[in-house]
C-alpha cells in the first residue's frame, strides 16, 4: 500500500471502508406486527357437530416467500412456452382448472404473499387444505379506500374495469368465505406501510412489478389463543331526566342509542368506526348539548332523554336485546320515541355514488306498532335544511325471523316506535357487517360532515322535544354557544381508534367505556355501566392469540458467507502476524515454502 | 444455508487461543498442569457463581424479554458481587500449579478463556450458525470471546501480581481500582447496550470499545506484572 500514490492509498482506503460498512449494514433481522385471520367455532345444539372458521393454525415455519406476481409471472410464462408448442406435441389445452392448479403448486412449501385486491384474481379457498403453503400472508394496501384499484390487472380479464363499489362488495364476499370455511394454513395481515421496502405493490401492472425479488424467509411464532365465548355484554347508560308531571310521574322519553362494538375478520383489526361506530361521538356530543339546554329551566324540554351505548352489534344486537329486557318498566312505558344511530358517514370521496351525504330513516310497519309517519318525514325535512338528503327505508318484520337487521327492530318487537338513522341503505353491506376496509384513520375523519349531523340530529330532536309552531324552519338553538363542538367528536373518534372493540373479547372494564363513562359524567349526567351476563343457546367460541410477530430476514447468498469466511481467515493471519511479529513470521513461511520444495 | 459462516465463525472462536497458546509455549516449556488447574478451576468457580446466583438473584417481574428491563441495578449489583469469586477461583489455580511464572500464567488464562468459550459460545454458535437465517451475533460473539481471551490474560496477570506481591506492593491501591474494574464494566456495557439499543451498528462499535477496555486493562496489568518483576529480581540482586 505504501508503494501506491497518496490519491490512490486514499481512495483505497475509501473503498475498503465503504465496502465493511456495506457489509456491516445489512439488516439480518426484523420483527414485525402482524394480526391473525379470526379462528371461530360452532357446536350446532341439534348434532353436537363443530364447525370450525377461519385459520387452525398459527404458526408459520421459517419458509421462503413467494409472492402473487411471481406465481402469476410463472404462469404466465410457462402458457406462453405452451402454446407455443401445441404445434407440436401437446394436446392438453390450458383449463381455468390447469391454471389453478399450478398457480398454487407455485406457492408449495413457501409463505404466500398477495396484496389484498388480489384476492379479487382467484378463489383463496383453493389453499384452505394443509400443505398448500406453509402460510398466506395479506398485506393491506396503506389507503384501503382510495387505492386505485381500476387499474388492477385482472387475472382473467384484463380489460375489464369495475367500479370501486362492486370491488368492495366482491372483497365482501371474500371476506365472508375466509371467516366460513375452515384454513388449516395459517393466514396473517400485514400493513403496506410494515413492509413496502420488502414487497412493493405501487405498480399493480403485473408486467411491470416492482416487487423486490430477494430471498426472503418469514417465521412467525404465533400462539393458539385461547378459548373464548361472549359471557357478558356492557351497556353505557347517560340519563338526562325532566322534571316528573303532576301526578309524580315520568314525563316522556326519548332514547338515543347507538353502539360501540365492531367487527373485523382479524380481531386484532377491529378499531374502525364506520361500520356503526362513529355515531358515538355523535351520541356523546348529543348528550352535551342537551345537558347544556336542560340546565337552564327556560330551554329545559318536557321530555327525558336517555342515551344509551350498547355492545354485540354485530352478534345480531345481542347487547340491545339484554339491555332492553333489563329496563325498568317505568321508563320504558314513557318511551315514545327511540332513536338508533347507525353509522352515519363513509370518509371516501372516491366512491361513484357520493353517497357520503346520503342518509336514510329506517323504520319497520306493520304490526301493533306503528311509527307515527310524521316522524320520519319531519327528520327529512329537517335534513333538507342541511343539504342532506334523507330518504325512507321501510322493512316490514317477520316474527319467525331471528335476524335483526337494523336496531330498531328489537324495539319494534318491544312494541316502541323506534327508527334507524344510517348512511347505508341496506343492512348487509359489505363495511356495515364490519370490515378489513373500515379502518377509517383519523386523518380521513370529515369534521365538518360530522358536526352538519350531529346539527342535524339534535335540531330534529329539538323539534321533538319543543314542537314549535313554525316545523319548517330551524329553530336556530345549535349556534355559536350551543354549536355542535367539533373537538368532542374527533376525540371521542380518536380515543376509540386506539382500541379493539371486538365483542367477544371486550372485558366490563374496558379502558374506552371507563373513559366514556368519565365524558359523560363531566358534562354533569348520570350515568352507569351495566354488564350482563349471556347464555346462549348455540355457542360460537372465539380464540385469542391474534396477534403475533413476524420475523423477516434475507438469506445470505452462498458467496456472501464464503466473503465472511475469507474475511475471518484474513483477521487470524492478521491476529497472527501482529502476535507472532514481522520477521518470526517471513521466516516461517519461507520455511515452510523450502520444506514443500524439498518434498516435491 | 452454508457451512462456511459456521466455520469462520468456528475459526475466530478457536484459533485465536490456539495461535495464543502456539507463540506463548514456543518459548516456555509445555506444561500441561497449569492448563488442567485452569479448566478445574473454571468450573468449579462458575458452578459456585450459579449456584449464588440462583439463591441471590431475584426474579425478573417481565414475562417477556422487555427491552428497557434487560438491566436492574440490583441485579447487576448481585451479578458484581458473585462475579468476583473469580478471583479465588483463579488464585487458587495459581497457587496449586508449578513451574514458571509466565507458564503458570498464560496456561492458567488460556484455559480459563478456552473453557468459557466452549461452554458458552460453541454449542450456541453451531446451532445458529447452521439456521436459514443470517444474524452476525455469533460472529460478533466469537470476536467478543477473543476479547475475553485477551481480558483473561489481563484479569491473571493482576492476580499473580496482588498475591505475590502479599498486598505489600505500593500500587496495590490503583491495582484494586484496576482489578474492580473487571467486575463493573461488564455491566457497564449491559447497560450502554439497553440505553443506547441495539441498532445493529451499535453491536461493533460496542465491540471495539471492548477491545479498548480490554486492551487498556492488559497494558495496565502487564505494566504492573513487569515492575513487580523488576521489583523482584532487584531484591534478589540485593
Amino acid at each position: 500500500m505504501k508503494y501506491l500514490p497518496r490519491r490512490s492509498q486514499l481512495l483505497l482506503c475509501f473503498f475498503i471502508l465503504t465496502l465493511v460498512y456495506n457489509l456491516l449494514h445489512v439488516k439480518a433481522l426484523e420483527t414485525l406486527p402482524v394480526y391473525r385471520l379470526l379462528h371461530s367455532e360452532q357446536i350446532s345444539t341439534t348434532t353436537g357437530k363443530t364447525f370450525i372458521r377461519g385459520t387452525t393454525s398459527a404458526s408459520v415455519p421459517s419458509s421462503q416467500t413467494k409472492t402473487y406476481f411471481e406465481c402469476v409471472a410463472n404462469l404466465k410464462k410457462s402458457s406462453a412456452t405452451l402454446s407455443q408448442d401445441t404445434e407440436t406435441e401437446r394436446e392438453t389445452e390450458i383449463t381455468p382448472n390447469n391454471e389453478q392448479e399450478e398457480f398454487v403448486k407455485c406457492f408449495k412449501g413457501t409463505v404466500a404473499v398477495f396484496p389484498l385486491f388480489s384476492l379479487l384474481e382467484f378463489d383463496i379457498s383453493l389453499f384452505s387444505e394443509g400443505g398448500t403453503c406453509k402460510g398466506i400472508l395479506i398485506i393491506l394496501p396503506r389507503d384501503l379506500l382510495t387505492t386505485k384499484t381500476q387499474e388492477f390487472v385482472t387475472f382473467q380479464n384484463e380489460e375489464e374495469r369495475e367500479s370501486k363499489e362492486e370491488i368492495i362488495k366482491k372483497l365482501g364476499q371474500i371476506e365472508s368465505l375466509l371467516i366460513e370455511k375452515e384454513f388449516r394454513v395459517p393466514i396473517y395481515f400485514i400493513n403496506e406501510d410494515e413492509v413496502s421496502h420488502l414487497f412493493s405493490f405501487d405498480n399493480l401492472n403485473s408486467e411491470n412489478k416492482a416487487n423486490k425479488q430477494g430471498s426472503y424467509n418469514l417465521k412467525i411464532v404465533g400462539k393458539p389463543g385461547n378459548k373464548k365465548k361472549i359471557k357478558q355484554v356492557s351497556s353505557l347508560e347517560a340519563w338526562l331526566p325532566t322534571d316528573l308531571d303532576e301526578e309524580g310521574k315520568l314525563k316522556p322519553t326519548i332514547i338515543i342509542t347507538a353502539n360501540y362494538d365492531t367487527f373485523s375478520i382479524s380481531p386484532a383489526l377491529s378499531s374502525g368506526l364506520e361500520s356503526g361506530n362513529n355515531a358515538v361521538g355523535v351520541l356523546v356530543e348529543l348528550s352535551r348539548l342537551f345537558k347544556k339546554l336542560y340546565s337552564n329551566p327556560q330551554t329545559k324540554g318536557q321530555y327525558n332523554l336517555l342515551f344509551v351505548l350498547n355492545s354485540g352489534s354485530k352478534q345480531n344486537y345481542l347487547g340491545t336485546k339484554k339491555w332492553i329486557s333489563s329496563v325498568d318498566r317505568k321508563v320504558l312505558e314513557s318511551v315514545e320515541l327511540v332513536l338508533c344511530l347507525d353509522s352515519l358517514a363513509i370518509y371516501d370521496d372516491d366512491l361513484e355514488s357520493k353517497r357520503n351525504n346520503d342518509l336514510f330513516i329506517h323504520y319497520s310497519n306493520g304490526g301493533k306498532v306503528e311509527v307515527d309517519k310524521k316522524v320520519p318525514m319531519k327528520f327529512q325535512s329537517v335534513s333538507k335544511l342541511f343539504g342532506i338528503n334523507a330518504q325512507t327505508v321501510t322493512k316490514k318484520i317477520m316474527k319467525n325471523n331471528p335476524l335483526i337487521s337494523f336496531e330498531h327492530e328489537i324495539f319494534y318487537r318491544k312494541k316502541l316506535k323506534a327508527i334507524t338513522i344510517s348512511n347505508f341503505q341496506s343492512y348487509n353491506q359489505t363495511i356495515r357487517k364490519g370490515s378489513l376496509l373500515d379502518l377509517q384513520k383519523e386523518s380521513n375523519t370529515n369534521n365538518n360532515h360530522m358536526k352538519t349531523i350531529t346539527t342535524l340530529i339534535a335540531e330534529f330532536l329539538s323539534k321533538m322535544i319543543y314542537k314549535p309552531q313554525e316545523q319548517q324552519q330551524p329553530i336556530a338553538i345549535f349556534e355559536n354557544n350551543f354549536e355542535p363542538n367539533n373537538l368532542v367528536i374527533q376525540n371521542i373518534n380518536k380515543m376509540l381508534l386506539k382500541y379493539n372493540r371486538f365483542s367477544p373479547f371486550l372485558e366490563k372494564d374496558e379502558q374506552f367505556l371507563l373513559n366514556l363513562e368519565n365524558t359523560f359524567k363531566s358534562f354533569g349526567l348520570d350515568t352507569k355501566i351495566e354488564s350482563k351476563k349471556i347464555s346462549l343457546k348455540k355457542e360460537t367460541y372465539y380464540y385469542s392469540g391474534t396477534q403475533a410477530k413476524l420475523t423477516i430476514f434475507k438469506v445470505k447468498s452462498l458467496l456472501f458467507e464464503f466473503f465472511v469466511f475469507i474475511i475471518s481467515l484474513i483477521y487470524l493471519a492478521g491476529l497472527y502476524y501482529i502476535l507472532n511479529g514481522k520477521k518470526k513470521t517471513i521466516l516461517e513461511i519461507k520455511q515452510l515454502i523450502n520444506n514443500r520444495k524439498k518434498k516435491d | 444455508m452454508s457451512f462456511f459462516y459456521l466455520f469462520a465463525v468456528l475459526a475466530v472462536l478457536f484459533v485465536v487461543p490456539f495461535i495464543y497458546f502456539r507463540i506463548s509455549t514456543k518459548t516456555q516449556s509445555k506444561k500441561k498442569t497449569p492448563i488442567l488447574y485452569g479448566v478445574v478451576a473454571y468450573l468449579l468457580t462458575t458452578l459456585s457463581k450459579m449456584i449464588l446466583m440462583a439463591t441471590f438473584l431475584p426474579d425478573s417481574d417481565q414475562e417477556e424479554a422487555d427491552f428497557t428491563a434487560q438491566f436492574e441495578p440490583v441485579s447487576a449489583l448481585i451479578t458484581i458481587v458473585v462475579s468476583s469469586l473469580d478471583v479465588l477461583g483463579c488464585f487458587l489455580a495459581l497457587r496449586a500449579c508449578s513451574g514458571h511464572t509466565e507458564v503458570k500464567i498464560f496456561g492458567v488464562s488460556f484455559a480459563w478463556s478456552a473453557t468459557e468459550t466452549i461452554l458458552s459460545f460453541f454449542l450456541v454458535s453451531w446451532i445458529g450458525c447452521l439456521k436459514p437465517e443470517f444474524n452476525w451475533i455469533y460472529m460478533q460473539n466469537a470476536l467478543g470471546s477473543n476479547i475475553n481471551l485477551l481480558r483473561q490474560i489481563a484479569f491473571t496477570h493482576i492476580i499473580w501480581v496482588l498475591w505475590k506481591g502479599k498486598f505489600q506492593n505500593p500500587d496495590k491501591g490503583n491495582i484494586f481500582i484496576w482489578l474492580s474494574a473487571f467486575f463493573i464494566t461488564p455491566e457497564l456495557f449491559k447497560l450502554s447496550e439497553v440505553l443506547l439499543g441495539k441498532y445493529f451498528i451499535f453491536g461493533w462499535v460496542l465491540l471495539v470499545i471492548k477491545f479498548a477496555v480490554a486492551y487498556q486493562l492488559y497494558i495496565t496489568s502487564k505494566k504492573y506484572f513487569q515492575s513487580f518483576e523488576q521489583l523482584k529480581n532487584n531484591k534478589k540482586k540485593n
